[in-house]
C-alpha cells in the first residue's frame, strides 16, 4: 500500500465561525480531522494514516491568523503561518527564540503554508516549534463545546479532549530573557531536526535565576532537560556549568536510533547542541 | 560563412526558459483521447515464489479496462539484459519475485484512483522466501540463491591482468593497500518515472518517455514483447534529470504497452516517489581493495584491485557497473603491471545500473594513497601526481590509447588556483586542504554501440529540421547540435529546429551514456551539415553560373560570386531552397560517424561480446581534471562541511563555456551528495528500502553548496567535434579523494568510506583523542 500517494475519499467542511466549528466538532468528535495548512495531514492521508470520515479546515474561520501584542504576551492565532511568525516585527522583538525557530523550519514552501497550530497540534517528535513553545512557558487556547480553556503546551497533549482544537499560542513575554537556539540536521536547511535545543534564560547578568531547556528529536513526552535546568538555577553560567548541564541533558534525554543515527550519536547531539543553545543565551551573536 | 565562430560561445540552453517556467511539457502532461492510467501492484517481499495471482475482483471494477500479469500476458522467457550473458530479467516476472517493489501485475482504469483500488483487490499468494541483502550475505555457503542458476549468486565476472602484478609489488620498494567502501546511491531524479504508450490497430506501439538513449530502450522493449523494431515508435520528451538513470528498458514501459495493447487505449503510468526509488535504478554499493606498489623514486610499478559490487536482483544492466570502473581506474595514473578482478554479485535488492559517478571509489583510492605515501617516501604529493600521471599518446593497461589528457596541467592549475601547497598542514584545527583527480570515458564500446547519423533537411525559406538519434537529458545537447550545425552552415542557430530522439525519424545513435553526445552525435551532425552546405554551394553555383568552388557566402549569409569586384549579384539561402526543391533535388544534408573504437568483437558470433573481449580501444576519448576542496570539520559532531570548491575541467576545446559552467557545477553537487549526504538504509527484517523518500533521502540543496571556482584548459581532442570531449563528468570525479584528503588535514583522521558520515568521523576522532591522550600520559 505505501506506494499509493492518491487522498482516500474524505468529506471536507468549512465552517465559517469559531462556535460552528466547534459544534461540528463535537458532533463528530471521532469521525473528524482538523485541516490547518494539511502539510502533514494530507501527506498523511495519502500514506492511509489516520483517516476520518470529515477533515474540517479552519480557513474560513475568521480570526485565526492574526498575532496580537496583549499585556506581558503576545497571542499569536492558531492558523498564522510559520514564515508569517517568523517575519512579525513583534515576535522577533519580544520572542526571538520563536523567531528564530520559526525561520529554520523545512522550505520556504512549508513555512508559507505550514501553521504553527498545526505543528503544536500534531503530537509528533519531529515538530519543532514545540520545545521552543515549552522553553518560553507558552500556553494554547482550546476551543470545545463548552467554551474555551487554557493549558500549557507542555501539557497539551495530556490535556487536550476529543471535540476540542487549538485557537491560540499565548507566548510570554519577560522582560531580560536571554535564550538560544541549535537545530541540528544533516542539511542545513530544508530537514527536520535530528537534534534541536531551545533554551530561555531568566536572570541578571550572568547567574541564571531560571532556566527552561527543552529538546527536539526525543522521544516524546521527555522534551524538557528538567535536571540541567536545576544545575543551571542559582549559579553563575561559566562554561563549565555549561558543559555539565549539556551532560546532564543527553544523560536524561530518552531517544532511540533512526534510519542514519544511533541512539548514543544523538545524546552525543544532544550534549553538543544544549551546550551550545546556551552558549549562545550567555554570549548572544555568537555561535557554538 | 560568416567570419564570427559559434565554437566557443556563452549560448544559453535551449529550452530551459520554458522549464524555469513551467512551459516545458514532459511525459506528464502529454493527454491522448480516451487515454487510461495505469497502476502497479508491486511485491511486499524482498524474495517469494508467486504462487498464483488472481485479478477477477480487480476486473470486475467498473472502470476497469484491463489487468496484466507475467504468466498471462507476456511472451515466454523474454528476458531484458543488454549482453546474453546478463539476459536474466522478465520485466513482470511469473516465477519469482526478487526485491521489495518488483512489478507483480498491473491494471488501466478510467482514472488514478479506480485505477489504484483495482490494484488493490488483485490477490496475489506468495511463498516467501529467505533473502540476501548484502554480497557478503549473498556469498556464504548455503546463502539462498536469487537466481537459481547462479551459484554463490555470482553475476558476473570480469578480469583485466597485464604484466606480472605480484612480481611487480613484490619488486617495489613501497606497497601501500587499502579498502574502500561505497554505500548504494539514488539517482533521486526530480521528475518521476512516466511512460505513455498508445498501441495502434496497425500493431504499432508509440512510447512517449524519459530516456536517455531511445535506441537501446527500443531494442529492450522488442527483446522483451516480441515485436519487430518497426512496431515500436519511441518519442523523446523534455526530462526532469537523468543522471544515467534513464537508461534502461523499464518495466514500467513494458507493462504501458502490455496495457495499452490489451485495452486498445492509450495508457499513462506515472510513478510515486516511492516506487521511483524502490523500483528503478539505484548505483551499485561497492567494495574496492587495492595493493599499489611504488618505486623509491614514486613511479607507480604496479596495482592489484578487487572488486566486489553488489548489483540488486537482477544483472541485466547491471552488468555496466562491472565494467566502467576498470574504464576510469586504469587511465589515470601510469601503472606497468596492472589487475583489475571484479565480481558482480546478486543481493534482494532495488537493481544497481548506470550512474554519473558511478567510478568514484578507484579515483579515490589513488588519490587517498598518494596523500599517505608523499610522506613515506618525501615526496611532495603534487611531483608525486605528476610523477604518476598519464601522458597524451600513453596506452592504457586494456590496450586503450590515450589521444589527449591534460591531466598534469589540471593538478598544477587546481594546486595553483587553491593555494594547495601554501595551505596543506597550514589551516587551523578543523580545516583542511585536499586534492583529488578524476576522469571519464567519452564514447564507450560495450559491445553493441558504435556510431551516430545524423541528417538535415531544409524547408523552402531556408530554414531547416536536424535529426538525431541523441537526446537531451538537460545538459544541452539540442543546444550543442544546433551550435554545431549552425557553424558548419554559417546560419542563425534559431532557423534550425531539432528533432530529436525519435527512433522513427532519426537515425540509431550510441545514447546519452559513457558521454558520446560530444564526440560521437555531435560528429555526425557536423558532417551532416557539411554535406548539407555542399549541396548548397552547389545550387547556389548553378543559379550563380558558376561552379560550387566560385560560391562564397558572406556575412550577411547570402551567397555570392568569390572575388567578383563590387557588390555583384546575390542569392540567398530561400532562393537556394525553393529552386533545389524545384529542380527535384532539395537539399539535404547526411552525416555518418563511427568512433575511433576496436570493433574486432562486433560479430553475430561471439557469445558474450565485450565482456569475454578485455583488450583493445575500448573508448573514444578521455576527459580529465582535478577538484581541490576546503573542508570544515566540526569536531563536535563530525559534521563536514566543504566550504571552497576550485574544479579545473581538461574536456578538450571549451565549445559553449556556459553550459560546460552549468555542467561543472552539477556534477559538484551530485558528488557532493554522495560524499556527504546521502545513504540508503535497508530494513534488515523486511529487506524493505527505508530511504525512498527526499526526506529520508537527503540530496544536498542550494544551502549546502560551497562556493565554487572552474576553470577549463581549452587543449584540443584529435577526434572530437573541434577539439572538444566531454566536459560534465571526469573532472569531478576525484572530489571525493579531495574531501577525504582535506579531512585528514583539517583533524588528522583517515576516512575510506563513501559517504563520510558525521558518526563515523566523530568515533574516529574520539579515538584519535583517546590515543593521544594514552600517549602523554605514557610518554
Ligand atoms: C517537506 C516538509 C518539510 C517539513 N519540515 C519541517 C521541519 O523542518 N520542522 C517541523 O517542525 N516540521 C516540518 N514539517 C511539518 C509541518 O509542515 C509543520 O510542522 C507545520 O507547522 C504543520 O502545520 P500545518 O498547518 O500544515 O498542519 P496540518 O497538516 O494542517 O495539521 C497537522 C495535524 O495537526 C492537527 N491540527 C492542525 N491544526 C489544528 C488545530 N488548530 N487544533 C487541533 N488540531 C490541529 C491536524 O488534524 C493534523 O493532525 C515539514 C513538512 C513537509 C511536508
Amino acid at each position: 500500500m505505501y506506494y499509493y500517494r492518491r487522498l482516500p475519499q474524505f468529506e471536507y467542511v468549512a465552517p465559517g465561525s469559531l462556535k460552528e466549528a466547534a459544534s461540528f466538532l463535537q458532533a463528530h468528535p471521532r469521525e473528524t480531522r482538523v485541516m490547518a495548512g494539511g502539510t502533514i495531514l494530507l501527506h498523511r492521508m495519502k500514506e492511509r494514516i489516520g483517516v476520518k470520515k470529515y477533515v474540517m479546515s479552519l480557513k474560513a474561520v475568521p480570526g485565526l491568523d492574526a498575532i496580537d501584542k496583549a499585556p506581558g504576551q503576545v497571542k499569536i492565532g492558531s492558523m498564522v503561518t510559520i514564515q508569517t511568525i517568523a517575519d512579525a516585527p513583534v515576535v522577533r522583538r519580544q520572542c526571538g527564540l520563536l523567531a528564530a525557530a520559526c525561520q529554520m523550519l523545512g522550505t520556504p514552501q512549508i513555512r508559507s503554508m505550514g501553521t504553527i497550530g498545526g505543528n503544536v497540534a500534531c503530537n509528533l517528535a519531529t515538530a519543532e516549534i514545540v520545545p521552543v513553545l515549552i522553553a518560553l512557558d507558552a500556553q494554547a487556547t482550546l476551543a470545545g463545546a463548552k467554551g474555551s480553556r487554557t493549558v500549557s503546551v507542555e501539557e497539551l497533549y495530556r490535556e487536550v479532549r476529543d471535540g476540542e482544537f487549538v485557537t491560540e499560542i499565548l507566548v510570554p513575554v519577560k522582560a531580560g530573557q536571554a535564550w538560544g537556539y541549535e537545530k541540528w540536521a544533516m542539511r542545513k536547511r530544508f530537514d527536520y531536526a535530528t537534534v534541536s535545543a531551545a533554551v530561555a534564560i531568566a536572570g541578571t547578568g550572568r547567574v541564571c535565576k531560571d532556566a527552561k531547556i527543552a529538546l527536539g528529536g526525543v522521544t516524546l513526552p521527555t522534551r524538557r532537560a528538567r535536571r540541567a535546568e536545576e544545575i543551571l538555577k542559582g549559579r553563575s553560567l561559566t562554561n563549565r556549568l555549561i558543559v555539565e548541564a549539556a551532560e546532564a541533558a543527553a544523560e536524561d534525554a530518552r531517544t532511540g536510533a533512526d534510519i542514519h543515527f544511533t541512539a548514543e550519536y544523538k545524546k552525543e547531539l544532544i550534549k553538543v547542541m544544549v551546550s551550545r543553545a546556551l552558549k549562545q543565551a550567555v554570549s548572544p551573536g555568537k555561535e557554538g | 560563412m560568416s567570419a564570427e565562430t559559434l565554437i566557443g560561445k556563452s549560448i544559453p540552453r535551449i529550452g530551459s526558459v520554458e522549464k524555469a517556467l513551467g512551459r516545458a511539457r514532459y511525459t506528464g502532461d502529454i493527454i491522448l483521447p480516451g487515454m487510461l492510467y495505469g497502476k502497479v501492484l508491486r511485491s511486499p517481499h524482498a524474495h517469494a515464489r508467486i504462487v498464483n495471482i488472481d485479478t477477477t475482483k480487480a476486473e470486475r471494477i467498473p472502470g476497469v479496462k484491463a489487468v496484466v500479469t507475467g504468466i498471462k500476458d507476456t511472451p515466454r522467457g523474454a528476458l531484458f539484459g543488454i549482453i546474453p550473458h546478463t539476459r536474466d530479467h522478465l520485466l513482470l516476472p511469473y516465477d519469482k519475485v526478487r526485491y521489495v517493489g518488483e512489478e507483480v501485475a498491473a491494471v488501466a482504469a478510467i482514472d488514478e484512483d479506480i485505477a489504484e483500488e483495482a490494484v488493490s483487490a488483485i490477490k496475489v499468494e506468495y511463498e516467501p522466501l529467505p533473502f540476501v541483502l548484502t554480497w557478503q550475505d549473498a556469498m556464504k555457503e548455503g546463502a539462498p540463491l536469487v537466481h537459481e542458476h547462479r551459484a554463490k549468486n555470482m553475476a558476473a565476472h570480469y578480469l583485466v591482468h597485464e604484466g606480472n602484478v605480484e612480481e611487480a609489488l613484490a619488486r617495489s620498494h613501497y606497497v601501500w593497500e587499502h579498502e574502500f567502501t561505497c554505500e548504494v546511491a539514488s539517482h533521486a531524479l526530480p521528475e518521476p518515472f512516466t511512460a505513455l504508450c498508445s498501441f495502434e490497430p496497425s500493431g504499432k506501439y508509440n512510447f512517449w518517455m524519459q530516456t536517455q538513449c531511445p535506441f537501446q530502450v527500443r531494442q529492450g522493449l522488442h527483446n522483451t514483447m516480441k515485436v519487430p523494431l518497426s512496431d515500436i515508435r519511441l518519442h523523446s520528451v523534455p526530462m526532469g534529470g537523468a543522471h544515467g538513470g534513464r537508461s534502461d528498458t523499464p518495466p514500467g514501459a513494458f507493462i504501458a504497452g502490455l496495457l495499452s495493447r490489451k485495452a486498445g487505449k492509450p495508457v499513462q503510468i506515472k510513478f510515486s516517489r516511492e516506487e521511483v526509488e524502490d523500483a528503478m535504478r539505484d548505483k551499485a554499493a561497492k567494495v574496492w581493495r587495492v595493493k599499489i606498489g611504488f618505486a623509491k623514486d614514486g613511479a607507480i610499478t604496479g596495482r592489484d584491485i578487487f572488486m566486489m559490487l553488489e548489483c540488486g536482483a537482477y544483472a541485466s544492466s547491471a552488468i555496466v557497473e562491472l565494467w566502467v570502473p576498470l574504464l576510469i581506474d586504469e587511465v589515470l595514473w601510469r601503472s606497468p603491471a596492472y589487475r583489475y578482478d571484479a565480481h558482480l554479485v546478486y543481493t534482494n535488492k532495488t537493481i544497481s545500473s548506470m550512474m554519473r559517478t558511478r567510478a568514484h571509489v578507484g579515483p579515490m583510492s589513488l588519490d587517498v594513497a598518494f596523500d599517505q605515501v608523499s610522506k613515506e617516501l618525501g615526496i611532495d604529493p603534487i611531483e608525486l601526481r605528476l610523477k604518476n600521471a598519464v601522458l597524451p599518446n600513453e596506452v592504457v593497461p586494456s590496450k586503450s590509447i590515450v589521444t589527449s589528457t591534460a591531466l598534469s596541467e589540471s593538478i598544477v592549475m587546481a594546486a595553483k588556483k587553491a593555494k594547495y601547497s601554501q595551505k596543506r598542514g597550514k589551516l587551523a584545527y578543523g580545516r583542511g586542504i585536499g586534492i583529488g583527480s578524476g576522469n571519464m570515458q567519452a564514447m564507450f564500446y560495450m559491445g553493441f554501440r558504435s556510431g551516430s547519423t545524423a541528417f538535415i533537411k531544409f524547408n523552402d525559406d531556408g530554414s531547416c529540421t536536424l535529426f538525431t538519434g541523441n537526446c537531451d537529458l538537460g545538459q544541452g545537447n539540442v543546444t550543442l547540435h544546433t551550435q554545431v550545425a549552425a557553424e558548419e552552415l554559417g546560419i542563425p542557430m534559431s532557423t534550425i529546429k531539432v528533432c530529436y530522439g525519435d527512433t522513427e525519424l532519426c537515425y540509431q545513435d550510441p545514447g546519452n551514456y559513457s558521454m558520446s553526445a560530444t564526440v560521437v552525435s555531435a560528429n555526425a551532425v557536423k558532417k551532416a551539415a557539411q554535406d548539407a552546405r555542399r549541396r548548397i554551394l552547389e545550387t547556389a553555383g548553378d543559379l550563380l553560373d558558376v561552379s560550387r568552388e566560385e560560391v562564397e557566402q558572406k556575412e550577411d549569409g547570402r551567397y555570392y560570386v568569390k572575388r567578383r569586384i563590387g557588390k555583384g549579384t546575390s542569392v540567398s539561402l530561400g532562393d537556394v531552397c525553393r529552386s533545389a526543391f524545384k529542380r527535384g533535388k532539395p537539399v539535404y544534408g547526411f552525416g555518418d560517424y563511427r568512433a575511433r573504437i576496436d570493433y574486432s568483437d562486433f560479430s553475430v558470433d561471439v557469445k558474450q561480446p565485450y565482456n569475454e573481449k578485455t583488450y583493445g580501444q575500448k573508448v573514444t576519448a578521455y576527459s580529465f581534471g582535478t577538484t581541490a576542496v576546503e573542508v570544515k570539520v566540526d569536531t563536535e559532531t563530525g559534521q563536514v562541511t566543504v566550504t571552497d570548491i576550485w574544479a579545473v575541467n581538461d574536456c578538450g576545446t571549451v565549445l559553449n563555456p556556459l553550459l560546460v559552467r552549468g555542467q561543472m557545477h552539477a556534477q559538484l553537487s551530485f558528488m557532493l551528495g554522495q560524499g556527504l549526504y546521502e545513504t540508503n538504509v535497508w530494513d534488515e527484517k523486511t529487506g524493505r528500502k527505508l530511504t525512498s523518500t527526499y526526506r529520508t533521502y537527503k540530496v544536498p540543496t542550494a544551502n549546502e553548496t560551497p562556493r565554487i571556482e572552474t576553470y577549463t584548459l581549452g587543449i584540443p581532442d584529435p577526434d572530437g567535434p573541434y577539439g572538444a570531449k566531454e566536459g560534465s563528468l571526469g573532472f569531478g570525479c576525484g572530489l571525493h579523494g579531495a574531501i577525504a584528503n582535506a579531512i585528514y588535514d583539517a583533524v588528522g583522521i583517515r576516512v575510506y568510506d563513501v559517504p563520510f558520515k558525521p558518526e563515523t568521523i566523530l568515533k574516529l576522532l574520539k579515538e584519535k583523542e583517546a590515543k593521544e591522550k594514552r600517549k602523554k600520559n605514557s610518554g
